[in-house]
């Protein structure tokens, strides 16, 4: 497993000076609506934002939230930094692997993620340590992209799979699926181009499930 | 103007770039006289390692999903075209443009249909429109 997360965070930082042209300046525009009506969200609790990356989704955060934010590749927070710093609010970025969090259980109201799980090794244990890390009741707020049920985009993006997985992401998850195997109550799926992109709203069951 | 009429428009120019660069590949490639399974082969293969990086190049102005669909069913036909042409004359430039902009506007307005369909109603006139 330490060698499975060492090569992960190995992909990551060598795609780090890269990684804004693989985003994609056009793709940003085409969600920024979607994930400023999902980051809106932001309450007034702890909140987790998981993979900043080289820190695109800041511009789309509202002002005046203090939270944390991690990644696995160093090098990406570093490219971050910029952004970070002008953002208009406290972010307390470090890097860290979701599958070995430093925080304690419990310490967070609201996690966010942005394409995250498209990334995240094994999925499921992810989401499990997600879960671990929210308070009874705590929501799960997710911009992910994930495969397709629709003919012929779910061939497609299995395809691309076996070719995107080796340089950075996976296409074909199916993160809905992988949020309630790690005991989730999914509260909402909506679509956002498709059904590749989309926002998902969850929470942690206030009883033990 | 809305920005989704602008995303729109480059989706629509992107996919005509798209399904005529598939056309040519798929000429390049393919000789009168090929199997047509080839043909299919070729088009199918060579549009998909091409889509991907082209959309990377502009930015993902245009869905990279939009674009591979337009060069893979373009080259395909075109490809296939080609190859059944044995006993005629090779297949013009322009037929391939032609096969390219039909495609390329077939593709663009059945993911935008779809996409009306599965978009959630409080998205629709959001997630891509400016203010």
């Amino acid at each position: 497993m330490k060698t499975n997360l060492e090569a992960n965070q190995r992909k990551w930082d060598r795609l780090a000076p890269r990684f804004d042209v693989m985003a994609g300046e056009g793709g940003e525009k085409r969600w920024r609506r979607a994930k400023q009506h999902l980051f809106a969200a932001m309450g007034g609790g702890d909140i987790l934002f998981m993979a900043l990356g080289t820190g695109q989704d800041i511009s789309a955060f509202p002002p005046g939230k203090t939270l944390h934010a991690i990644d696995v590749s160093e090098r990406m927070l570093a490219l971050a930094k910029p952004r970070i710093e002008a953002y208009r609010g406290t972010i307390h970025a470090q890097q860290m692997d979701i599958h070995q969090p430093c925080f304690a259980p419990e310490s967070f109201d609201q996690v966010f993620t942005s394409c995250t799980f498209c990334s995240v090794p094994d999925p499921v244990e992810g989401l499990r340590q997600v879960f671990n890390l929210l308070r009874p009741g705590g929501e799960l707020l997710m911009f992910e992209h994930t495969g397709s049920r629709y003919f012929p985009f779910n061939i497609m993006l299995r395809t691309m799979t076996l070719l995107t997985q080796k340089i950075g992401p996976d296409m074909d998850r199916d993160t809905v699926a992988n949020v309630k195997a790690a005991g989730f109550d999914v509260q909402a799926v909506d679509n956002v181009f498709l059904d590749v992109v989309k926002i998902i709203r969850a929470v942690r069951p206030k009883a033990p499930v | 103007m809305k920005q989704s009429t602008w995303f729109l428009m480059g989706d629509v120019i992107g996919n005509l770039c798209a399904g005529a660069l598939a056309a040519a590949v798929a000429l390049w490639l393919t000789s009168p006289g090929d199997s047509m399974w080839l043909a299919m082969v070729w088009g199918m293969l060579v549009p998909m390692l091409l889509s991907m990086p082209l959309a990377l190049l502009l930015g993902r102005y245009f869905g990279a999903l939009e674009l591979m669909i337009t060069m893979m069913v373009t080259a395909m036909i075109a490809g296939m075209v080609v190859a059944m042409r044995a006993a005629m004359s090779e297949l013009l430039l322009f037929d391939a443009l032609i096969y390219g902009v039909l495609i390329a506007l077939v593709v663009v307005r059945w993911v935008l249909s779809l996409n009306d369909r599965l978009m959630a109603p409080y998205l629709r006139g959001e997630a891509d429109h400016e203010n």
